[in-house]
């Protein structure tokens, strides 16, 4: 496991970063950037995982308004990197979901840690017969353990067990991917167009300083 | 290395290159776009395949058939199923397989794609992870193919394009080569000039060689031109434009002594004008002119009807002094009816000048060869005498020849019978040279014997008839084939030379029977000398010509003799390509003590050697004329002054 975690590890360019978001969202995002820069460097201080879960997803869910990407990004699918959503503000339940993902591997968790999943979700509880395609980030404190869920739709995290709501149909994360694609340098080389939509994200966030 | 072997060398190597760089690029193209469509392909068939398992139950033996009902339709290299520690739960593995490609190929060009991966979960929880690669020999296949119909192609257009520009060199080389034999026709003292080739840059190459020829032609042109006043002016009557009295003596000396050369007979006629220092009292000096261009018109006229061709060619004018014009015609025997025509012609021709006076007195002889000048002057001018005295008008024979005549037809059967049975051969008179060669070639006059073990005859002999008879076409195959034998057998032999009569070069057959044995004779004819009398030469020039341009390939060596009287047209003669003149022995004659002559030979050996011709004295007969020689810029001579061996 050691192995996967040296290869699958990701890193940040702080001064690319923040270059970058400032160039698209003006001066005032700097200190959106500063405060999660602060959070990724408190981080590192705390040994406890659970509390280092806590953190981000805390942080994400009062950073990001929920919007649907229709309103957000103007398309009806777009998956914004961790710094367009922290840029901007906005963000649907892929975009989250994926923010909590980077800045937790940017602080140093472990790839097969974290899985993001598709799931199908009951809205407003197990009860419910509405159901909607959603997505959550899920922490394996142990690779065979249940793991926690981190959802936008609730403020706390959650075992999955205590999930009725939620059918997972799907997961995947960056494993064997990521050194594929930041080993390909910047996305612009290889035509994105042909990657799929994880890969051109996973793209995207290479270019923005993400390594 | 040739200037054509580097230009399809150039055109060689930059088509290879533009094609092996093209071939290159269009390779690593195809190569990287291989190489993403199988990256892509995997990574979604290990996302299908995950997508599959995660909603299926995960007993092992479900999950071990999915993988292998995927792995064996045979498009994979390895599917692996990863439990989330990393322990393999099923694993597909066919060894690398590179197909038809050669293994050379596929180190040069390898392909290869990144694995793909995707997670199985079960519920909530991990199950493991698929890595999954392609086979990539069907790649390699279908780069090799397009390698190897490439290389196809590009060799196709290869041997188009090197044929293409092989033609367009074959069309430079033409007009190039021109060039090149020009110059190197300049180099051999030829000057010719050639058609200016289409290419710009040839063309200026052509135009300026041309230019340069065309001032060389000039030069010498006018060189020659300028020695020819010199020449007539000491040797001949500037009025009646014959030759005067010690040049024609000097001639007819020659005539009567050179056996092997001129007839061994011939007629003498000699023309008093009458009283012609009454008639320059009474026409004043320049109708006296006029009356004396007159009269020498009408003697010119009077041979060319009458005389034969040989004796036309070969004849001899001169005005001895005021009043005396002596006439030598050699091999011609009607000297009578010469005479006769001769003073009508003049009579009627002057009548309105002469107001019916007699104007000339005619006397005439036949010589034979031995005879001395002299005395044959002395019996013509008893002759005059005897007809002044009669009061008649009548031309007179001053003494009968000694010798029975032969007739035409027994000169035909003669001529024959001894070229038939071979009664011919050559006799050697040597040439020697003033420089390092002491004998540059021996001069070999061609002998005849009437019967068998009969005396041999000198050519003066024969060869006016033969000449008559048109045989001399036989008789100069039959000399040439004798010293061609000559030189064959004998490799240490000196070179050898032989004259050709000018009515030989106007046969076709003669010309045909030449070229025959020259290419059987090509290993020596490097010592064979040819040569035509400078009469001939210019009586029969577009034969002579065609004759010349006939033995361009061989290297036998081409001259003109008894050279000097047409010295204007060396113009004319430059651009043959001879290698070598005999100036007449009659320009030769007491060279020590002419001052006049010595100028004009100088100036003829420096335009001669100006144009790489090698200029040889005839007809020397004293050591005081031999010694002055090298002087005047001679390289050899002949004559009876020159030892036999």
């Amino acid at each position: 496991m050691l192995s996967f975690s040296l290869a699958n590890a990701v890193g940040f360019d702080a001064n690319k970063l923040l270059k970058t978001i400032t160039q698209r969202y003006g001066a005032p995002s700097e200190q959106k950037f500063r405060d999660w820069q602060k959070l990724s460097a408190d981080m590192e201080k705390i040994d406890d995982q659970d509390q280092q879960i806590k953190k981000v997803n805390d942080f994400w869910n009062r950073r990001l308004q929920f919007m649907e990407d229709k309103e957000a990004w103007g398309e009806s699918d777009y998956w914004a990197t961790p710094m367009e959503s922290l840029g901007h503000g906005k963000g649907d339940c892929e975009d989250f979901a994926i923010a909590k993902y980077f800045t937790l591997l940017s602080a140093g968790m472990d790839v097969s840690q974290l899985r993001l999943i598709y799931v199908k979700a009951k809205m407003g509880g197990a009860a419910s017969n509405i159901t909607q395609a959603h997505m959550v980030l899920a922490y394996y404190s142990d690779p065979e353990a249940e793991p926690q869920i981190l959802d936008n739709l609730l403020g706390d995290i959650r075992p999955a067990s205590r999930r009725q709501d939620l059918t997972p149909v799907f997961s995947f994360n960056s494993q064997g991917i990521w050194g594929g694609v930041s080993a390909s340098g910047s996305a612009g080389s290889t035509s994105t167009k042909r990657l799929s939509r994880w890969e051109e994200l996973l793209a995207r966030a290479h270019t923005e300083g993400f390594e | 290395m040739s200037l054509f072997r580097q230009l399809m060398l150039a055109v060689a190597l930059s088509t290879l290159l533009s094609f092996m760089g093209s071939a290159v690029v269009s390779l690593l193209s195809s190569r990287h776009y291989l190489e993403q469509q199988l990256i892509l392909k995997n990574e979604d068939n290990a996302s299908a395949l995950a997508l599959l398992i995660t909603q299926q139950s995960k007993d092992p033996v479900t999950i071990e058939l999915y993988v292998a009902a995927l792995f064996d339709n045979g498009h994979y290299e390895l599917i692996l199923v990863r439990d989330p520690k990393g322990k393999a739960i099923v694993e597909r593995q066919s060894p690398p397989d590179t197909g038809d490609a050669p293994a050379w190929f596929t180190r040069l060009l390898p392909i290869k794609p990144t694995p793909g991966h995707a997670q199985i979960s079960d519920g909530w929880k991990q199950y493991g992870t698929i890595e999954l690669r392609s086979q990539s020999k069907f790649a390699y296949g279908e780069l090799w193919q397009g390698a190897t119909s490439m290389a196809g192609w590009l060799l196709l257009a290869g041997a188009i394009s090197g044929w293409i520009a092989a033609m367009i060199l074959r069309r430079l080389r033409e007009p190039l080569g021109r060039v090149v034999d020009q110059a190197r026709a300049i180099c051999e003292r030829r000057f010719s000039t050639i058609e200016e080739p289409k290419v710009p840059e040839l063309k200026q190459l052509a135009f300026a060689m041309n230019t340069m020829v065309g001032r060389l032609k000039t030069m010498f042109e006018e060189e020659a031109a300028r020695l020819e006043a010199v020449r007539r002016e000491v040797n001949y009557d500037l009025v009646s434009g014959f030759a005067n009295r010690m040049f024609f003596f000097s001639q007819f000396s020659n005539l009567l002594n050179k056996s092997d050369e001129s007839a061994h007979h011939g007629s003498l006629l000699l023309l008093r004008i009458v009283d012609l220092a009454a008639i320059n009292k009474r026409l004043g000096r320049v109708d006296t002119d006029k009356f004396l261009k007159i009269l020498a018109n009408s003697i010119e006229t009077s041979i060319e009807s009458h005389a034969g061709r040989y004796a036309r060619d070969k004849r001899l004018i001169g005005r001895l002094n005021g009043t005396d014009i002596a006439v030598a015609l050699p091999g011609y025997e009607d000297a009578e009816v010469l005479a006769n025509e001769m003073l009508q012609s003049i009579t009627s021709n002057l009548s309105h000048l002469s107001d019916g006076a007699t104007v000339v007195r005619i006397s005439f002889i036949d010589y034979l060869q031995g005879q001395e000048a002299g005395p044959l002057m002395g019996q013509l001018d008893r002759a005059l005498a005897e007809i002044e005295a009669s009061g008649e008008e009548k031309p007179r024979r001053a003494a009968a020849g000694g010798e029975q005549r032969t007739t035409s037809a027994q000169w035909a059967q003669q001529l024959g019978m001894a070229i038939e049975n071979g009664w011919l051969r050559l006799v050697g008179l040597p040439v020697v040279g003033f420089g390092n060669k002491k004998l540059l070639h021996q001069e070999c006059p061609l002998r005849m014997r009437f019967v068998e073990e009969g005396e041999w005859q000198t050519a003066g002999k024969f060869l006016p008839m033969a000449t008559r008879l048109q045989m001399t076409a036989d008789l100069d195959i039959a000399a040439v084939r004798l010293a061609a034998n000559q030189l064959a057998a004998d490799p240490n032999s000196p070179d050898l030379a032989v004259n050709l009569s000018g009515e030989s070069l106007q046969s076709e057959p003669f010309r045909k029977k030449m070229r025959e044995l020259m290419q059987g004779n090509a290993a020596h004819c490097n010592r064979l000398w040819l040569e035509v009398s400078e009469s001939s030469a210019f009586a029969n020039l577009d034969a002579f010509r065609a004759f010349r341009k006939d033995l361009m390939g061989f290297k036998c060596h081409i001259g003109i003799e008894h050279f000097g009287r047409e010295f204007s047209r060396i113009g004319v003669l430059h651009d043959l390509g001879l290698h070598y003149l005999k100036v007449d022995g009659s320009f030769i004659n007491d060279i020590d003590t002419q001052s006049g002559n010595q100028a004009f030979l100088e100036g003829l050996c420096q335009i001669a050697h100006n144009i790489g011709l090698l200029v040889i004295a005839e007809g020397v007969k004293r050591p005081e004329e031999l010694a002055m020689l090298p002087k005047l810029g001679f390289d050899g001579a002949t004559g009876p002054a020159i030892p036999r061996e």
